[in-house]
C-alpha cells in the first residue's frame, strides 16, 4: 500500500469542498515576464482567490506545452531563470505565509540534473506540496515517487481522456494530492469548448479513487470554470492567465483582475 | 530470382519478440501520459504484425524491387591506395531517395498501415527522412505531414520541394533552435493532439521506447548485407572495422548491430564537431574530451548536450542530419561498455572528406556521410596495410550541393 500522508495540498481541496467551490489553480511560469515580478505575481494570485498555484520551472524543450507557455518559458530562460533562482523566489514566498500552496510543474531533466533527492528536499524546504512532471509516465516514476513519499510531497499523475481502463486503475492506485485530468488530447492552451464527456470521465475515475480531480489544459474563462466546477474538484488555468502578463507594467494588475474574475464564477 | 535477399535467414527480419525499454541504464519512455496509449499500441502489436508472413514478404519485396536492395559493397580502390588500407563502401547512397532513411520509413509505414493509421507525421533534419517518409506515404496512399526546422528548410530547400511534390505537407518550425530538435518537439505536440489516428514515424534510433529498437531493427539490414557481401569475397573473414557517422545513430547502429558480437571488429562512430569543441558550436555528445552527461530529452535518457541546469544546448554542424543534441541510447550503452568508439571531425574536415571521395572514387557523399570518410582520414594511422574497413555511405550528396556552392562563393569573396 502506498505511503499515506497529507499536506497542505489535501487541505486546500477539503476547504474548497466545504465552501462548495472548486479549488482555483492558476499556472505561472517563473521568471516570466521578469524574475522581479514572480514573487509579487504569486502574492497577487494568492490574495485574489488562488487556492493552489502551479509554478512552472522553465525547460528548453517543453513538449507538452502549447505556444503560449512555450513562449513564456523561452522568455524566462532568456531572462536567466534557473532552478536555483526559482527556489529562491519560492523560499521568499514561503516566508510570508500566504494562503495559496505551491505545486511545481517542470520536465524530468530539470529534476534529474539537480539530483532527484536534492530537488525533492528543496521542494519540501520551501513548502512545495506537489510536483507535476508532464514527461514522466507511470512506468518511469517509481524512483521519484519513492523520494516524494519520504519527503511528504505529492506526485501528481495525469489522466488523459484516451486512457485505457487498465491504466486508469493503475494510476488511480498510486494517485495522491490530485489527479490532473487533461480535458482533451493535446498540449496546453486555451480552447473554445470543454469536452462533452467530462461527467462520465470523472465518474469513471471516482470508481477507482477518492483523490480530488483537477481539470486542466484549455480552460480560460469564468464560464468554463463554472461549467467544470460542476464535475471536478479543482480547475487549472494556464495559458489564459499567461497571456495577460505580457507587459511587465500591467502584469500585476492584470493578474489580479483575471484572478478575481475567474474566482467569481457562478 | 536468386537475389541475395532470398538466401537471407531469419536474422534478416526485424525481430521484436523480446524488446526491453532500456539499453543498460539508457533509453526508457519519458512521454506525456496522453501518448502512452499510442506507445502501448505499437509495443503490443509490433511483434505479431512484423512476424506475419504477409508483412515480411511485402517489406522484403519492396526493399528489393522499390528501394533497390541489397545495395552494393564497393571497393574504393583509389581511396584505399591514398590512405594505405582497404576501404569498402556500403552504398546506402544508392538506395531509392538517396539515403538509408528509406529502410526505416518503409518498415514503419507498413506497420502503421497494418495498425490502421491513415495519417503519418515525421520530423526531418537533412530532409532525407522527410523525403523517405513522403515517398513511402505516396506509395502506400497515406496522409503525410513533415516537421522541419526553419534553419534546415533554408539549407535544404530542394528536399522541401521534393517532399511537397510527393504530396506531403511540410510545416516549418520557427521556435527554439529551429533545427531537428525543434522539429521533433513539434511532431510530438502534433502526435499528442492527434494521437488517435496518427502514427509518428520517427527517423532515427532515438526517442521513447520502442523507437530506438524499431528503427534499429529496420536498419540492421545495412550491416547484414555488408557482412554477407564481405564474406562472399572473403569467406569466413570479418572486416577490421566498420565506420559510420552518428547523428541520432540510425545508420551507425544499422551497420554495427550484426557485428556487435564479433569482438575483433572495431565499431567506429563519427560525430559532428562543427567549428570545434572549444568553439562551443558542435554536436559532440560522446567523443568529447569532457565527461559526457546523460539526461532526458524527447522521451529518452541518453547522453545529451546540456548545461548544468539541464537546459538542452544549441548544436551546430554543417550536416543537418548530425545537428542534434542527443545520441541514441544503444550507442550510449556501446560507448559505456567500450564496445564502440566515438570520434569527431570538424565541418572543414567533413568538406575535405566529401571532396576526397568525390575526387578519388567519383562518388559524392552526403555531408553526413562525409564525416565518416573524414573520420577514416583522421584515424588512418590506427589501421595497418591489409586492414579492411567498411564505411557506410549513408546518403548521396545531391541535397547538399546548393549549400556547398553558396559556401564556396562566400569563401571566394
Ligand atoms: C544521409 C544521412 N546520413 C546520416 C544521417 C544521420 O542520422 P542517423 O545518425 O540516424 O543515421 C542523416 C540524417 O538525416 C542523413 O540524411
Amino acid at each position: 500500500m502506498k505511503n499515506q500522508f497529507t499536506n497542505k495540498l489535501d487541505k486546500k481541496f477539503i476547504d474548497a469542498k466545504a465552501r462548495n467551490r472548486a479549488a482555483l489553480m492558476p499556472f505561472l511560469t517563473m521568471g516570466y515576464p521578469s524574475q522581479q515580478l514572480s514573487l509579487p505575481l504569486l502574492e497577487t494570485l494568492s490574495e485574489n482567490g488562488a487556492d493552489i498555484i502551479e509554478v512552472g520551472i522553465p525547460y528548453s524543450d517543453p513538449v507538452a506545452d502549447g505556444p503560449v507557455i512555450q513562449a513564456s518559458s523561452q522568455i524566462s530562460l532568456e531572462n536567466g531563470t534557473t532552478p536555483e533562482k526559482v527556489f529562491d523566489i519560492l523560499a521568499a514566498y514561503a516566508e510570508k505565509k500566504h494562503s495559496a500552496t505551491l505545486v511545481i510543474m517542470t520536465y524530468y531533466n530539470i529534476l534529474l540534473q539537480q539530483g532527484l533527492e536534492n530537488f525533492v528536499r528543496q521542494c519540501r524546504d520551501v513548502g512545495v506540496t506537489g510536483i507535476v512532471v508532464p514527461d514522466l509516465p507511470l512506468e518511469e516514476s517509481k524512483m521519484l515517487k519513492g523520494l516524494l513519499d519520504e519527503y511528504q510531497v505529492h506526485l501528481i499523475h495525469f489522466v488523459p481522456p484516451n486512457i485505457s481502463e487498465q491504466r486508469l486503475e493503475k494510476i488511480a492506485k498510486q494517485a495522491s494530492g490530485f489527479i490532473y485530468l487533461i480535458s482533451v488530447t493535446g498540449v496546453t492552451g486555451k480552447r473554445k469548448q470543454l469536452p462533452v464527456n467530462l461527467g462520465p470521465l470523472c465518474s469513471k475515475i471516482r470508481e477507482y479513487t477518492q483523490t480530488p480531480i483537477a481539470l486542466g489544459f484549455g480552460i480560460g474563462s469564468a464560464e468554463q470554470v463554472s461549467q467544470a466546477a460542476q464535475e471536478v474538484d479543482g480547475v487549472i488555468i494556464g495559458s489564459a492567465l499567461i497571456e495577460e502578463l505580457k507587459e511587465p507594467q500591467s502584469a500585476i494588475d492584470n493578474a489580479a483582475i483575471f484572478m478575481r474574475e475567474v474566482s467569481h464564477y457562478e | 530470382m536468386n537475389s541475395q535477399l532470398d538466401t537471407m535467414d531469419e536474422t534478416f527480419y526485424a525481430n521484436f519478440s523480446d524488446m526491453a525499454s532500456y539499453y543498460g541504464a539508457y533509453g526508457g519512455c519519458f512521454v506525456p501520459e496522453t501518448l502512452m496509449p499510442a506507445i502501448e499500441g505499437i509495443v503490443n502489436q509490433i511483434d505479431e504484425i512484423t512476424r506475419d508472413e504477409g508483412f515480411r514478404s511485402e517489406l522484403r519485396g519492396l526493399l528489393e524491387e522499390y528501394v533497390g536492395r541489397p545495395t552494393p559493397l564497393t571497393y574504393a580502390k583509389n581511396l584505399s591506395q591514398e590512405l594505405g588500407f582497404e576501404i569498402w563502401l556500403k552504398r546506402e547512397d544508392l538506395a531509392h531517395t538517396g539515403a538509408h532513411k528509406i529502410n526505416n520509413a518503409l518498415g514503419q509505414a507498413l506497420l502503421a498501415k497494418r495498425m490502421g493509421k491513415r495519417r503519418i507525421i515525421a520530423e526531418t533534419g537533412a530532409g532525407q527522412h522527410g523525403v523517405a517518409t513522403a515517398t513511402v506515404c505516396a506509395l502506400l496512399g497515406l496522409d503525410c505531414t513533415i516537421y522541419m526546422g526553419a534553419v534546415d528548410v533554408a539549407r535544404q530547400q530542394l528536399n522541401v520541394f521534393r517532399m511537397e511534390m510527393l504530396g506531403a505537407t511540410v510545416v516549418e518550425v520557427d521556435n527554439g533552435t529551429k533545427t531537428l530538435k525543434d522539429a521533433i518537439n513539434e511532431a510530438i505536440r502534433d502526435w499528442v493532439t492527434h494521437v488517435d489516428d496518427t502514427y509518428y514515424l520517427l527517423g532515427s534510433a532515438l526517442g521513447p521506447h520502442p523507437y530506438p529498437v524499431v528503427v534499429r531493427e529496420f536498419q540492421k539490414v545495412i550491416g547484414i548485407e555488408a557482412k554477407q557481401a564481405f564474406q562472399s569475397k572473403f569467406p569466413g573473414e570479418l572486416p577490421t572495422a566498420v565506420v559510420a557517422c552518428v547523428g541520432g545513430g540510425s545508420n551507425a547502429i544499422g551497420l554495427f548491430h550484426t557485428f556487435i558480437h564479433d569482438p575483433s571488429v572495431r565499431l567506429i562512430g563519427i560525430e559532428a564537431e562543427g567549428d570545434g569543441i572549444q568553439s562551443g558550436r558542435h554536436s559532440v555528445r560522446l567523443a568529447s574530451s569532457v565527461d559526457p552527461k546523460a539526461g532526458v530529452l524527447q522521451g529518452c535518457y541518453s547522453f545529451l548536450m546540456q548545461n548544468s541546469d539541464g537546459q538542452v544546448e544549441e548544436t551546430h554542424s554543417i550536416a543537418p542530419g548530425l545537428d542534434y543534441a542527443m545520441v541514441g541510447p544503444e550507442h550510449a550503452q556501446l560507448w559505456q561498455q567500450k564496445r564502440a568508439e566515438y570520434h569527431s571531425v570538424k565541418d572543414e574536415e567533413a568538406l575535405e572528406g566529401l571532396k576526397l571521395l568525390t575526387r578519388t572514387e567519383g562518388i559524392i557523399p552526403a555531408l553526413e556521410s562525409a564525416h565518416a570518410i573524414a573520420g577514416l582520414v583522421k584515424l588512418k594511422d590506427t589501421f595497418l596495410q591489409g586492414d579492411r574497413v567498411i564505411v557506410n555511405i549513408s546518403g548521396r550528396g545531391d541535397k547538399d550541393m546548393m549549400a556547398i556552392f553558396e559556401r564556396s562563393k562566400k569563401k571566394d569573396k
